[in-house]
């Protein structure tokens, strides 16, 4: 056609590329396809495919095994059955000849038969259409009715004959049925011994390549190759659709689609209770996963309890998490491990699972079967976590520690101070943190500042109260022996221990122990309280703290003086003989003036400082200590919020009464001139006003510069003026309008 | 040795001394006039567009990236599935363009020795459109389709997890076709980097026929015929479009703070941003007055300024420098170039009055949504 020279390329080296090109593309389709269908799960498939064989096998022979001397005997009955038959088999096959001779002309009976009934239709049709036109006189030829009659008879002769033929069969059936009956009863018999090593068997004969049929094998290897297997293939992904259970993406909610049990397989199966990963049972299968228990797999899926990306088919996409560092390492080795940073919720790893538990089971640390979670939910609540870390879904049920509103009652300042600064030097297992003393408050400024905070916290937990420790003597001192039998004896180690030596204390960490730690470890109390208090707490706790946990044992005098005397015996000579706490004065007013600095200007700071007395310094540090170390997450502390938390009508009772900081032309009038009047810090006179009756105390005072143009403080003067103006018109008005109004009756 | 070498790159990608280092030598590798010509041949930077220089450019690139891979940092910009045609763009880039100029001055030296250029000599007429057009098309075609196939199988698409109103990655990187208007945004009003750029960008490309009436160059590479033209195309395309998304790209990272490419990316990175409008500049600093009430007043220096470089130095060109060129051209022509062109000078000018000046608006009028 061309000439070569007409073309701008060489043919040849197109037809080169062309070919080179065509046999890479070729091979990157193979290559997607391989790509495509090598999915991870089908290895995992593969595998458990002949672990399957390998148990049905082994269940095959248990069956078998099981049945084996009922089936011997059922056999032999059955031979017995069929030898019988065997020897009147020439009967039996005399009667089968028959009835396929019957058959035959049953055949040809019936269809003759048939075809009368069509003629007879047929010439009905005729006969009524007779009748229906027989007054239009358009009725030509003969009439049909004796034909039809005719016809039905007819009729009538083949049916009978037909129906002849059919008793005949019937009854050469039953005849051949009653032959055979014995030997079917037999099998029948021998079948029910052998169900289950039928279903065994049956159940082998699909998944085992080498008890199939030749035409079976072929279809299990097509069923399988690419494209054809979406008709229903064996490897395929296994999935639960949680409709009810959704996951939140954000702009929707998604049900849950769990694909985990495409690689694990036996995870409903008892059978593979000692295989290995991924094929192995789910453990308590009686609460988990079967449709009987409580947790059906169908209505919850995996996702619900284990979290993970349930989509995912692949080991690492569906975002497995190692439990140890060890299984970290493992799993990077041999899957390739690591962590998709970008599936919100990745699976928990085992040493979690029970935190599941909780989304529906939220309301009791008692589950049966959640004995981590309940130690935790037990620990939070024990340590108090929920005092300063609110928690919807856990509220704290009553403070973690003792209550410090009549502390002057049964502890002095020096043992306070310096419990505050180190509460395990006193007890060494007490729950109360460190607040002090951390590595990163061993500063020297550090340190002075702390020194200041705990005198502060000290003084504030004693203010206004009159020390009324009672007295040491010996009235309340029993006899120390009994003391220590009614100690092991009438329960207090039922919630207390007394053990001062750290390695034999028990540990918290089960249930089971913390219920040992229900009360405080009962050592050093010789230098902590006196005896005057001792007894009567022990007489009645209650009187005491009312919120206390512990019971009023109903001890006898004598019995409580016995307790005493047994309970004072111990002495913490390290923490008595430790020095008294003191402070740095200069310290102190460093402090206060910083704290003020935050604020006023500085300026006004400092006059503020300089009008406070010591104690004055000392209380406003210890306030804003106690609020800052939060130690009223644990204890009831006496202070404002507290009063205005139980008794207050206010919607600022929630916070206290914490009313913020006031703008002066936003208070009414009424309360405006006690507010402004009223003296820093201290408590106002109950003030009555038609809402209720107010209290107040003022916090602090302070002054804030605006730039305000002449402009603006003229209008706003000017404003002030007409809201005067008008109150006093509007009130005049009401007057008026109240005392004109007349209200006459009519009878 | 390597670090060194890192530790020199960090620094030198810094915007302010890549961006100048590009910009004085553009006009060295595309000379303009005659003196850098001059120094073009003197320098024998020509020589980058022998065969071997394209060796030598692909191998530095290459080189590059290599050191990048095994550097923890880079790598994982490297790495990134997204940015892989970024790399492609760079090889290609390079390529595309040393193919041109290698072609341009294999036929300026063909013209300077009175010789037709290159494509003279091919067949004029006709080229068979079976196979020579499409024959070719279609192979290329296959082996396309494979490079696309082999790339979908080894990296996945990278998907990530469901948009979460409440937590916007950071750095928050537009598509890389975008990357450079991204980079503009650090110098001007979303207004202008936005919206006036793009449009004045895709309009004036439109323009460009319309506005270049030079006869020569049409139909065979050249770039002696053509060099004013090819300069400010290869200045504008090259430094202020692709430098400035290879900066997007590996340059910018968490709050869009600069990090060099072989910096970690530090989220807690600060860096003071003190920019001060004109107008503060001229009334608070120079006069230590406040800003006055009016908009119009307190930027009227802004509109000065605006006015002189749009219109004044247009005028004062055409008079001067640009005297035969606007003669040879026509007025229309002439302002369409100045208005795109003073517009893209726009650009680095305002760069630097940044960089040395910390200046933030010319013209800053917030409340009219008017900044320049």
């Amino acid at each position: 056609m061309f000439n070569n020279d007409e073309r701008y390329w060489k043919i040849h080296t197109l037809n080169k590329w062309f070919a080179i090109s065509s046999i890479l593309f070729l091979i990157s389709m193979a290559w997607t396809f391989i790509d495509d269908n090598d999915d991870e799960f089908k290895i995992y498939q593969r595998e458990f495919r002949k672990m399957e064989i390998e148990i049905s096998e082994q269940n095959l022979q248990e069956e078998l095994e099981f049945v084996k001397t009922d089936r011997l005997s059922h056999e032999k009955d059955l031979a017995d059955a069929e030898a019988k038959l065997n020897t009147q088999q020439i009967k039996l096959d005399e009667l089968e000849n028959n009835l396929a001779g019957l058959q035959a002309r049953h055949y040809n009976e019936n269809m003759i038969y048939q075809s009368q009934k069509a003629e007879v239709d047929a010439l009905k049709y005729l006969v009524e259409s007779e009748n229906a036109h027989q007054n239009n006189g358009d009725h030509h030829g003969p009439s049909y009715k004796d034909e039809h009659v005719a016809a039905l008879d007819l009729l009538q002769d083949f049916r009978l004959i037909k129906e002849g033929t059919e008793i005949e069969i019937s009854e050469n059936e039953d005849a051949i049925k009653s032959m055979r009956a014995d030997v079917k009863l037999r099998l029948d018999e021998l079948n029910i011994v052998l169900k289950q090593v039928n279903i065994v068997d049956n159940k082998l004969k699909k998944i085992d390549r080498n008890r199939m049929t030749l035409a079976n094998q072929v279809g299990d290897v097509v069923r399988d190759l690419p494209i054809l297997d979406f008709l229903d293939p064996y490897y395929k992904i296994n999935q639960v659709v949680v409709r009810d259970v959704k996951y939140d993406v954000n702009f929707a909610a998604v049900p849950k689609v769990d694909r985990c049990t495409s690689c694990h397989l036996g995870i409903d199966n008892p059978d593979f209770a000692d295989t290995p990963q991924p094929y192995t049972t789910h453990p308590n299968l009686d609460l988990y996963i079967t449709s009987a228990s409580k947790h059906p797999m169908d209505n919850f899926g995996c996702t619900s309890c284990h979290a993970g990306r349930g989509r995912g088919t692949s080991f690492v996409s569906s975002t497995h998490t190692p439990n140890t560092p060890e299984d970290k390492e493992r799993w990077k080795d041999e899957y390739d491990w690591e962590k998709m940073h970008h599936w919100l919720q990745p699976m928990l790893p085992t040493r979690y699972t029970q935190a599941s538990c909780f989304k529906c089971h939220s309301n009791t640390s008692d589950l049966a079967g959640g004995e981590k979670l309940n130690l935790g939910l037990s620990l939070v609540d024990k340590a108090g976590c929920n005092g300063c870390h609110h928690n919807a879904n856990w509220p704290s049920q009553a403070k973690a520690g003792p209550d410090l509103r009549k502390i002057n009652e049964k502890l002095d300042e020096d043992w306070v101070a310096k419990w505050v600064k180190n509460p395990s030097h006193f007890r060494y297992n007490t729950r109360m943190p460190a607040i002090f003393q951390q590595d990163n408050q061993k500063s020297p400024e550090i340190t002075a500042y702390n020194n200041v905070e705990i005198a502060g916290i000290t003084e504030y937990l004693f203010k206004g109260k009159e020390k009324d420790r009672g007295k040491n003597s010996n009235r309340y001192i029993g006899d120390t022996e009994n003391g220590e039998t009614l100690f092991n004896s009438i329960g207090c180690m039922g919630c207390h221990i007394s053990e001062s030596v750290p390695e034999s204390a028990p540990a918290v960490n089960s249930y089971y122990n913390l219920t040992k730690l229900q009360g405080p470890n009962l050592i050093g109390l010789g230098s902590k309280v006196t005896s005057e208090w001792l007894y009567e707490w022990l007489m009645n706790p209650q009187d005491y703290m009312s919120t206390t946990r512990m019971p009023n044992l109903r001890l006898s005098s004598q019995q409580a003086k016995d307790l005493t005397a047994y309970l004072l015996e111990h002495k913490n000579q390290d923490f008595e003989n430790s020095p008294s706490h003191q402070y740095d004065k200069s310290m102190l007013d460093e402090l206060i003036i910083n704290m003020l600095k935050k604020s006023n200007p500085e300026k006004f700071a400092r006059a503020k400082a300089d009008k406070m007395d010591q104690q004055e310094k000392l209380n406003f540090i210890g306030e804003k200590s106690i609020r800052h170390y939060g130690c009223f997450g644990c204890h009831e502390i006496d202070g404002f919020e507290n009063v205005a938390k139980s008794l207050s009508i206010s919607m600022s009772a929630i916070k206290g009464g914490d009313l913020g900081w006031l703008n002066e032309n936003i208070i009414s009038n009424e309360i405006k001139s006690a507010i402004i009047n009223a003296p820093v810090g201290s408590l106002s006179k109950p003030i009555l006003l038609p809402e209720g009756i107010l209290i107040f105390k003022i916090r602090d005072k302070r002054k804030i510069k605006k730039n305000l143009s002449l402009e603006e403080a003229k209008n706003q003067l000017v404003k002030a003026e007409k809201e005067k103006i008008l109150n006093m018109h509007s009130i005049s008005h009401y007057d008026k309008a109240r005392r004109s109004i007349s209200i006459k009756f009519f009878q | 040795m390597i670090e060194t070498f890192k530790a020199v790159i960090d620094t030198l990608s810094t915007p302010t001394i890549s961006f100048t280092i590009l910009t004085v030598l553009a006009p060295f590798l595309f000379p303009p006039t005659d003196w850098f010509d001059k120094m073009n041949r003197k320098l024998g930077i020509w020589k980058l567009w022998t065969k071997a220089g394209c060796a030598i450019g692909m191998a530095f690139i290459s080189f590059f990236f290599i050191i990048g891979y095994f550097d923890p940092n880079f790598n994982i910009t490297l790495t990134k599935p997204d940015n892989f045609p970024i790399v492609l763009l760079i090889y290609s880039m390079f390529f595309y363009i040393w193919l041109g100029m290698h072609k341009a001055y294999k036929n300026d030296e063909r013209l300077e020795q009175g010789l037709k250029p290159n494509e003279y000599n091919d067949p004029d007429d006709k080229v068979l459109v079976w196979p020579d057009l499409v024959y070719i098309e279609f192979i290329a075609l296959i082996l396309f389709m494979v490079f696309l196939i082999v790339w979908s199988i080894l990296v996945a698409a990278p998907l990530e997890e469901p948009a979460n109103p409440a937590s916007t990655p950071n750095p928050s990187k537009a598509p890389w076709y975008f990357l450079g208007l991204q980079e503009m945004l650090v110098y001007f009003d979303p207004w202008i980097a936005g919206i006036i750029f793009p449009i004045f960008i895709i309009i004036g490309m439109i323009a460009i026929p319309y506005m270049d009436t030079n006869p020569k160059g049409a139909g065979y590479y050249s770039f002696k015929d053509r060099r004013v033209a090819i300069f400010i195309f290869m200045y504008g395309w090259l430094i202020l479009w692709i430098f400035l998304i290879v900066v997007g790209t590996f340059f910018r990272g968490p709050n869009w703070n600069f990090f060099g490419p072989f910096e970690y990316w530090d989220p807690h990175k600060v860096v003071p941003l003190n920019n001060v409008n004109l107008s503060e500049f001229f009334w608070v600093k120079l006069l230590s007055k406040g800003l006055p009430e009016n908009a119009l007043i307190r930027e009227s220096l802004g509109f000065i300024a605006i006015f002189i470089y749009m219109f004044v130095t247009p005028i004062i060109l055409a008079k001067t420098w640009l005297k035969d060129y606007f003669e040879k051209i026509g007025p229309i022509r002439y302002t369409s170039l100045m208005l795109f062109g003073l517009t893209m000078l726009g650009l680095p000018i305002k760069m630097y009055l940044r960089w040395f000046f910390n200046l933030k608006y010319i013209i800053a009028i917030p409340e009219w949504f008017f900044n320049i």
